[in-house]
């Protein structure tokens, strides 16, 4: 019979399953529907930082308690382009269904990085699954950061990136019955290498779903770089694929990932929602 | 774009979906026991429909991985890459140790550079490593599937050109032989083939996209400029999430995958950890 080392790791008041070598983590042996103590808030955070996402299993949020698990962590964000239910600007619904045309996250990004100062991170409770299908995969920038050649690094080093949210969310919300003729959509620049505020570690700060260029390069030399960039940091050895049950919740620390909603279930309905920690300015 | 509703159900055991587009968890069956012919061409049916097949908990012996395996075909004794087990041949060892960290990181389907690939393979676990080393696989039928229909029709007139120089095996021989002799002996026991680059899966009779970065060197008939270019964009279809399934291997974890159809990957994050499983090739199809 074959036989496995152990990786539960113990924080005083829960236990994390590492997924990979890299990024994510299960963690058992907490309610997170509930109002929870400075320790488990602490472990918490730990637990973030150390695996830069968390899962959780039976989390069966409503939007209070959802929105209240968010503020241990910091002031809500509020989108600045989505819609969101009546009475919770701070809440983002996640849906699809047969009528989709596309889903939210169907390609790698951090989440609105585009912002001055993009959020810190973000909690996603999915109250209806699909049978099958619609992971979310997660790829550590850190490790993407490490891998590269040193040469590379100093190259890398001083650079900062466009992120713009014109093209993403230009019309998008129109079917919602949003109307943005008018409204300007945050844009702003960051460091390609960021130093995350908690860990201090470095973590690359690009992503193709907001990063129009690199400032500074020509733009052969800046798309070309980007592409590199992209394919790198998505390798199966910096990412973890995350597999949704009814009340599963990701909590995502989007200074140091990025992550990409798999569509492959329609017409099956996957739908949940979203509840963004402000974040601060990169560096 | 599920694939799900598609086959027919199986009567000897029961099959439970990974992803929509790839991949299947197989219940019911305790792998130790001798399985009946129906049993055999079901299973046989199935690697084929999912492409990638897991058994979980199973408790095998080397003997045991064996006759499973002949369910699907012939199981060879095969002679070069891996170190054999003793006293059964048919099992290679696909092992990684502090001093020998290794794991193929790279998208390929098994010896395409020969005129017939196996089948497919059977892979059991035997040492775990805590965290790290899942396999991926992806489905080339789904990739296919997911092509224009014009340009699926432009890929049917293409053949493409397999070889191992590509490989790191040049550099490998050179290595062991500067002399050139080895690479030589292996250039002319093994020179290119030729594969269309669309095939038909001899069981489901479904399209398969036909290349592979590993192998794959060039398309016939097109300046190189152009076989790069088109090349680049065919192996990027296998890098598609929804195209792929990614095994995190658990103890007792077997998996069968259908090389006519999949290409797969197997992730090095977990060095310097012990990483050990047993691997049998399956060549052609057992008759009828």
């Amino acid at each position: 019979m074959s036989t496995i080392a152990t990786n539960i790791q113990r924080y005083a008041t829960l236990n994390a399953e590492p997924l990979t070598r890299h990024i994510g983590a299960e963690i058992s042996g907490i309610n997170i529907t509930q109002p929870l103590n400075d320790a488990q808030v602490k472990d918490l955070k730990q637990a973030l930082a150390d695996h830069q996402v968390i899962f959780f299993r039976d989390q069966p949020f409503d939007l209070e308690a959802q929105k209240n698990f968010g503020r241990y962590f910091g002031p809500l964000h509020i989108h600045p382009g989505a819609p969101s239910p009546e009475g919770h600007p701070e809440i983002l619904r996640i849906h699809a269904d047969e009528n989709s045309k596309f889903v939210a996250g169907e390609g790698w990004h951090s989440d609105v990085s585009c912002d001055a100062e993009p959020p810190l991170g973000s909690i996603l409770h999915l109250h209806t699954v699909p049978p099958h299908g619609g992971d979310t995969l997660f790829a550590s920038m850190y490790a993407a950061y490490d891998a590269l050649s040193d040469r590379f690094k100093q190259y890398l080093e001083g650079l900062t990136a466009t992120h713009d949210g014109d093209h993403v969310y230009r019309g998008r919300y129109k079917s919602y019955g949003a109307d943005d003729t008018g409204k300007t959509y945050p844009r702003s620049e960051h460091p390609v290498v960021r130093t995350h505020p908690v860990t201090g570690r470095k973590a690359l700060f690009v992503n193709p779903g907001f990063t129009t260029h690199i400032n500074g390069l020509p733009r052969q030399e800046s798309a070309a770089i980007l592409a590199y960039l992209y394919e790198h940091s998505t390798q199966p050895e910096f990412v973890v694929r995350f597999r949704w049950k009814q009340h599963s919740v990701a909590f995502w620390d989007n200074r140091c990932t990025q992550h990409l909603a798999v569509w492959d279930y329609r017409p099956a309905v996957r739908s949940g929602y979203r509840v963004t920690i402000q974040g601060e300015k990169p560096v | 774009m599920s694939k799900l509703n598609d086959f027919s159900p199986y009567t000897r055991f029961a099959v439970e979906a990974y992803t929509p587009n790839i991949g299947a968890v197989v219940h019911g069956l305790d792998l130790r026991q001798a399985l009946d012919e129906t049993t055999q061409a079901e299973l046989r049916q199935a690697l084929a429909n999912h492409e990638v097949l897991f058994f979980r908990d199973q408790e095998l012996t080397p003997a045991q991985q064996v006759a499973f395996t002949r369910s699907f075909g012939e199981v060879a004794e095969v002679k070069a890459f891996f170190p054999r087990l003793e006293d059964h041949p048919e099992i290679e060892i696909v092992e990684s140790t502090a001093e020998r960290p290794k794991a193929a990181s790279n998208w390929h389907a098994d010896i395409t550079w020969r005129e017939q690939p196996p089948l497919g393979t059977s892979l059991y676990a035997q040492v775990i490593p805590a965290t790290g080393g899942d396999t991926l696989w992806a489905s080339l039928t789904s990739a296919y599937a997911s092509l224009p229909p014009a340009f699926q029709a432009y890929l049917e007139t293409l053949t493409a050109v397999h070889t191992w120089e590509i490989s790191g095996w040049t550099e490998y021989l050179l290595a062991k032989d500067a002399s050139g002799e080895q690479l030589q002996a292996a250039r002319a026991k093994y020179p290119p083939v030729e594969h269309p680059v669309v095939r038909t899966h001899p069981v489901t009779g479904k399209k398969v996209l036909y290349v592979n970065p590993t192998f794959t060197s060039h398309i016939k008939g097109l300046p190189r400029a152009q076989s790069d270019a088109l090349l680049t964009q065919l192996f990027a279809l296998a890098q598609v999430p929804e195209f792929q399934a990614r095994l995190r291997w658990q103890p007792g974890t077997l998996a069968v995958w259908d090389n006519r159809s999949t290409q797969h990957y197997a992730v090095g994050d977990f060095f310097p950890q012990h990483r050990k499983l047993h691997r049998i090739t399956i060549t052609e199809a057992v008759a009828g």
